[in-house]
């Protein structure tokens, strides 16, 4: 079996057998969780401001948000270790390749950079 | 007949929805068997009717007109006499569910079985003995119906027959526990994600990767200890690996 929290931290285990006169029982230990700093910025330098969501599950949309401020700096406080992908939840914004990946370390702080360009193709409106 | 009731839905039902279980009837019947409604928007619709004694009626979906008067009559044809004690080790399950197919899973197997309650009929309850007493089931109705109890598997049963008794098997119990492990505080779990390993695996490797159940807290198998522990009701309701 396998467990994912809400942070995005995976950990995988066995239950013991089980009987229906015998539950199975798995306790799953799970990394201490990460921190993850950066600045978001065009490929011009200019800083952007923005909401940013983190992918917990392939199954889910991105759960964590934050947004930059104007600088462009952001923070997580709080993810799970591993592998996680940041994506821009502004739709005037977009990163490339839709999300940037990170390998993030337990209990380590972690900084990045991330580019994003404007989106203003295929733009639709309700009047 | 008198004291019939008179049921709508907006559009074509295509699978029973809680929502529509939770709704009055629009009209009763009157001594001489008529009804009326006036509240209802012109348009596509689907109308029923239930009276004691009587298999429910569904008629195809309609478009009710606004320029003019709508008559749609029913003949209610004689129910079934279905009372079924649903049992564990010969002891009767209170609280027994009987609910319309289809309103389960996407990975239901049942799904797809012929319906056989109308859309205003909500789940069927066992009484303090174990006995589900199921109306407007149509006569000559042939098909399964699916019976469930916290804690047990669910189960089809089959009306080619005559059951007057279902004994449900209990569900095994797995318990989930997740801890942090440097002391932190204990993580909330978001998705669980189960494989039974006692079958045989297949002869193609990628069909045993697909073969988990996948849980969420609001999953109906899962009971929410604590918002790291998890206790799952494994071959429960929407619980399973085919």
């Amino acid at each position: 079996m396998g467990a994912t929290t809400t942070l995005g931290s995976s950990a995988y285990g066995e239950f013991e057998e089980a009987t229906p006169d015998h539950p199975g029982a798995a306790r799953l230990v799970f990394d201490p969780p990460a921190r993850l700093t950066g600045i978001v910025r065009t490929s011009d330098g200019a800083p952007v401001s923005l909401r940013l969501g983190l992918e917990v599950s392939f199954d889910s949309a991105p759960l964590p948000l934050v947004s930059s401020n104007p600088d462009g700096r952001f923070e997580f406080e709080c993810i799970g270790p591993g592998t996680q992908r940041l994506y821009s939840l502004d739709e005037d914004w977009i990163i490339d390749d839709r999300y940037e990946e990170f390998e993030v370390v337990s209990g380590r702080t972690i900084e990045v950079v991330v580019i994003v360009h404007p989106h203003s193709a295929g733009r639709s409106a309700v009047r | 007949m008198v004291g019939a009731e008179i049921h709508t839905a907006p559009g074509k039902v295509v699978a029973p929805h809680a929502d529509h279980a939770r709704r009055a009837p629009v009209a009763v019947t009157d001594a001489r068997g008529e009804y009326a409604c006036r509240s209802l928007p012109p348009g596509l619709i689907t109308l029923g009717a239930s009276a004691l004694g009587r298999a429910d009626g569904v008629l195809p979906t309609v478009e009710l007109r606004s320029d003019s008067a709508n008559v749609v009559d029913f003949t209610l044809a004689p129910e079934r006499d279905l009372r079924l004690r649903v049992t564990s080790e010969g002891r009767g399950l209170p609280g027994a569910r009987l609910e319309p197919l289809g309103e389960s899973y996407d990975l239901n197997p049942w799904k797809g079985q012929r319906q056989y309650l109308a859309f205003w009929r909500g789940p069927t309850v066992a009484d303090d003995q174990g006995w589900l007493n199921v109306h407007g089931v149509d006569a000559s109705f042939q098909g399964d119906m699916r019976v469930h109890a916290h804690g047990f598997q669910a189960q089809l049963v089959s009306l080619a027959t005559s059951p007057d008794e279902l004994a449900l098997a209990p569900v095994t119990w797995l318990e989930v526990a997740a801890t942090s492990r440097e002391g932190g505080p204990p993580p909330e779990l978001y998705r669980v994600a189960v494989r039974d390993t006692t079958r045989e695996p297949s002869w193609c490797g990628n069909c045993d990767e697909n073969r988990f159940a996948n849980l969420w807290r609001d999953s109906p198998a899962v009971e929410l200890l604590a918002p790291n522990h998890w206790r799952i009701a494994w071959n429960g309701l929407g619980c399973f690996v085919e």
